[in-house]
């Protein structure tokens, strides 16, 4: 995959990732009052978690930031080049991969629950790191 | 246009683009009560099929789908407790089932209830069940958890063992979940108070809802 291409891909990744944590975010903070709902899947058991928070700020909302920080470097860097954008974009998106691979780890062995809207999220965070550590081997 | 004219078009357009996705989807998820206005209204009225308690001149006649392993509706269950002993004979409450894929012991415990009330003593293993839910939901025999419950509150085990098994408590499930399915409902516990959808956070919330439908 060319390095423009690849570029492009995560651009798409993050924009799905950022539309995927709204949702959840929003969900979180004006959704209706605690209810078991019939569509989330565990999202409920998960989101209602003590691991729902991070450092008092709940990880849908980080997530919000965390995309739209990315869509914003991406989209600066398709118009400047610069070098230094390129490295804000790989390390962000290598750290996004970690923590993506913690939250997944909480799911499966502390929580015990699966939230579908979590894992596409977190799946977007590893597929980003990945398709980082990639441009990382082309520079 | 100049580079520098297309650079702030490209920023003008991701900035409206972002908003309207976060304004577009706080529009579908703030309300979901009050979205749907048709599935607002009880479609299904309550019959002899259903399990009630409480008068049947009650003023107060609440609808209730449930699971019991959720733990929003064992948060709501201990609301609906007070609730009962404040109001009395002014409250009637029916109970439908409406087990959520995600709770891998919601079925065989509404198919407990069920096997219980067979005997006359579906409200005693609905209590115990809400009550000791942090207990069984983390089991890992199950089994054994429910046949603890069936001897305290005086089951023929037995029975119950075989009843828990049945064939028509299983159809009599699958006929409330229907019945939640029909009704659109989104989540557990949905609520109906006097044919009605309501959302309340606590019990003064409640507590109010119903003193207007006493009151009229």
């Amino acid at each position: 995959m060319k390095k423009n291409l690849t570029i492009w891909v995560m651009l798409a990744l993050s924009i799905t990732g950022f539309v995927d944590s709204v949702y959840l975010a929003l969900k979180t903070l004006f959704g209706s009052p605690i209810t078991c709902s019939a569509f989330s899947g565990g999202c409920d058991i998960v989101a209602q978690s003590k691991y729902s928070d991070f450092l008092g700020v709940p990880i849908s909302m980080l997530g919000v930031l965390f995309y739209a920080a990315i869509i914003i470097v991406i989209t600066y860097y398709l118009q400047r080049r610069t070098i230094k954008s390129l490295e804000w974009i790989v390390y962000g998106l290598l750290f996004g991969g970690l923590f993506s691979l913690y939250l997944l780890a909480l799911q499966a062995f502390v929580i015990e629950a699966w939230c579908l809207y979590c894992i596409v999220a977190d799946a977007i965070g590893i597929a980003n790191a990945l398709l980082a550590i990639r441009l990382l081997r082309m520079k | 246009m100049s580079n520098r004219g297309k650079e702030i078009l490209i920023w003008a357009i991701l900035v409206i683009g972002l908003g309207a996705i976060v304004f577009g989807i706080y529009g579908a998820v703030a309300q979901p009560g009050e979205m749907n206005g048709d599935v607002s209204n009880l479609i299904a009225p309550i019959t002899a099929d259903d399990r009630t308690k409480g008068s049947e001149a009650a003023k107060a006649v609440f609808v209730e789908y449930s699971d019991f392993e959720c733990p929003a509706c064992g948060y709501f269950y201990g609301m609906i407790k007070k609730l009962e002993e404040e109001k009395g004979d002014a409250v009637r409450i029916a109970y439908r089932h409406f087990p959520l894929a995600q709770h891998r012991y919601a079925r065989v415990t509404a198919q407990a209830s069920e096997a219980a009330g067979a005997q006359g003593k579906f409200w005693e293993m609905h209590d115990i069940l809400f009550e000791k839910q942090e207990e069984w939901s983390k089991s890992t025999s199950i089994q054994q958890n429910l046949l603890g419950y069936a001897m305290e509150i005086g089951l023929d085990v037995d029975q119950f063992l075989v009843d828990v098994q049945a064939s028509d408590i299983d159809e009599k499930i699958d006929r409330n979940v229907a019945m939640g399915t029909a009704q659109k409902i989104t989540g557990t516990p949905s609520f109906f108070l006097n044919g009605k959808l309501i959302q309340f956070r606590s019990y003064e919330e409640l507590k109010q809802l119903v003193e207007v439908e006493l009151s009229k």
